[in-house]
């Protein structure tokens, strides 16, 4: 295998894991700002 | 009187100019009567003829009386806006407004699988590597997997320009094909069974002070991990807070219609001045439209596969329809809308719009941080 395979197959590796690493941290974030800041019946639909 | 200086553009045609005149008006009949993202492919195509005429001024080109350069209209284009990446990020303002992360809101874990169906992307980069690519040019032809076009074009113009113009119509034409490319792939991976899972869709409201600090801390987030990820998603966040803000409805609309309208032309002409027939008739551009397709198909399959790995370990009443998964994909809303008839086609009581759009538009983030993480990660090698 050249030098280009194997960097790409690390690339892919790390990649994936960051990708998936993003996602769960915006999902966190999602999570936490719903909890500090729910929908009140004061504001209107959005 | 020689009869070439008369014609000199007649004299000089070949058959690779031709045959890209043909691509031309094969990707306008496509936008015209097929329906397939004509916004970009009406403009690519004509510009695919007009930089495709020997001699065409529309490109830099020598005049052959004084043999000084002459700068060409789609050429200074090109450095302008798309080596500067000018017009791909204003695009990106114009997506973030159209976006609604409500859904997501309602249906947060459902974001993951906006990471799940990125798969294709580095597949096809180990792919492109193992088919003779140097690294950048993998890389480039492994993000046409984001099924999202302008994420393409950044990732490919700072990569590989030379292979932007073949990226970017694989790109958009396979966007265009998600109602062909998906659903056999899904059918392929499933049981009728889970097929017909039903799902609950939250409709929970999300409140204005949620949907404002979203993009600004998905920037923030995005900018501590990955700087190099922040002109992308910084730029589809910064549309987004525009939406969401509430103060600013006139821009917001200008952004969503005139700004994205004005854009879409001049990146649609501008990407073809690269459709040369010198830099697109070659063994590459056949290697990139089937990557390409690899791309998105093992996009589905990361996403379909992942739902299926998730409902594992989910309770019975909390399964997920794997068909779900596919939604990762850029594709916007069209993955949704796929999935939705999909389920629909299966058991008419089936109503699958909500989650798969969440999942679609958790999609749409994957796509860009998939961009950003790549253009981070070949730095390092």
């Amino acid at each position: 295998m050249n030098t280009s395979v194997i960097a790409s197959l690390q690339i892919a590796g790390i990649g994936i894991l960051l990708i998936f690493l993003f996602m769960l941290l915006f999902y966190l974030a999602i999570r936490a700002i719903i909890k500090i800041f729910p929908w009140k019946e004061s504001e209107t639909e959005s | 009187m020689d009869f070439s200086s008369f014609f000199p553009a007649l004299a000089s045609f070949t058959w690779q100019h031709l045959l890209m005149i043909v691509v031309g008006a094969v990707l306008i009949y496509l936008a015209i009567a097929k329906q397939y993202e004509p916004t970009l492919l009406l403009p690519m195509g004509f510009g695919a003829i007009l930089v495709n005429i020997p001699f065409s001024a529309v490109l830099t080109h020598i005049n052959p009386e004084t043999g000084e350069a002459v700068e060409g209209v789609l050429s200074l284009f090109y450095e302008g806006g798309i080596v500067t990446e000018i017009f791909p990020l204003l695009i990106f303002i114009a997506i973030g407004a159209m976006i609604d992360f409500t859904p997501l809101f309602n249906n947060p874990h459902l974001l993951l699988f906006g990471a799940a169906a990125q798969f294709g992307i580095f597949l096809t980069m180990v792919l492109a590597a193992l088919l003779g690519f140097d690294l950048k040019e993998a890389a480039s032809i492994g993000i046409i997997g984001a099924a999202d076009g302008p994420t393409s074009i950044v990732v490919a113009s700072k990569l590989a320009p030379r292979l932007l113009g073949p990226i970017s119509v694989a790109a958009y034409s396979y966007m265009a094909l998600v109602p062909i490319i998906q659903p056999p792939i899904i059918r392929l991976m499933t049981t009728r069974q889970e097929r017909l899972i039903k799902m609950k869709s939250n409709t929970r409201k999300v409140s204005r002070t949620a949907l404002i600090l979203f993009p600004i801390i998905v920037t923030v987030l995005a900018g501590i991990i990955a700087p190099s990820s922040l002109s992308l998603i910084g730029f589809l966040m910064f549309g987004n807070l525009i939406r969401e803000c509430g103060v600013l409805n006139k821009l917001s609309q200008s952004a969503q219609n005139e700004l994205s309208s004005l854009v879409t032309i001049l990146l649609g002409i501008t990407i073809a001045s690269t459709m040369t027939a010198e830099r697109f008739v070659r063994w590459d551009t056949l290697m990139i439209i089937g990557l390409g397709l690899t791309a998105f198909i093992f996009d589905t399959f990361g996403g379909v596969a992942f739902a299926k790995i998730m409902n594992l370990f989910l309770s019975k009443d909390k399964k997920i329809n794997p068909m779900i998964g596919a939604c990762g994909i850029s594709a916007f809303p069209m993955s949704a809308r796929v999935i939705h008839m999909m389920g629909q086609k299966e058991d008419k009581t089936n109503y699958l719009l909500m989650p798969a759009v969440s999942a679609n538009v958790g999609g749409q983030i994957g796509s860009v941080v998939a961009g950003g993480i790549i253009l981070s990660l070949i730095g390092l090698f």
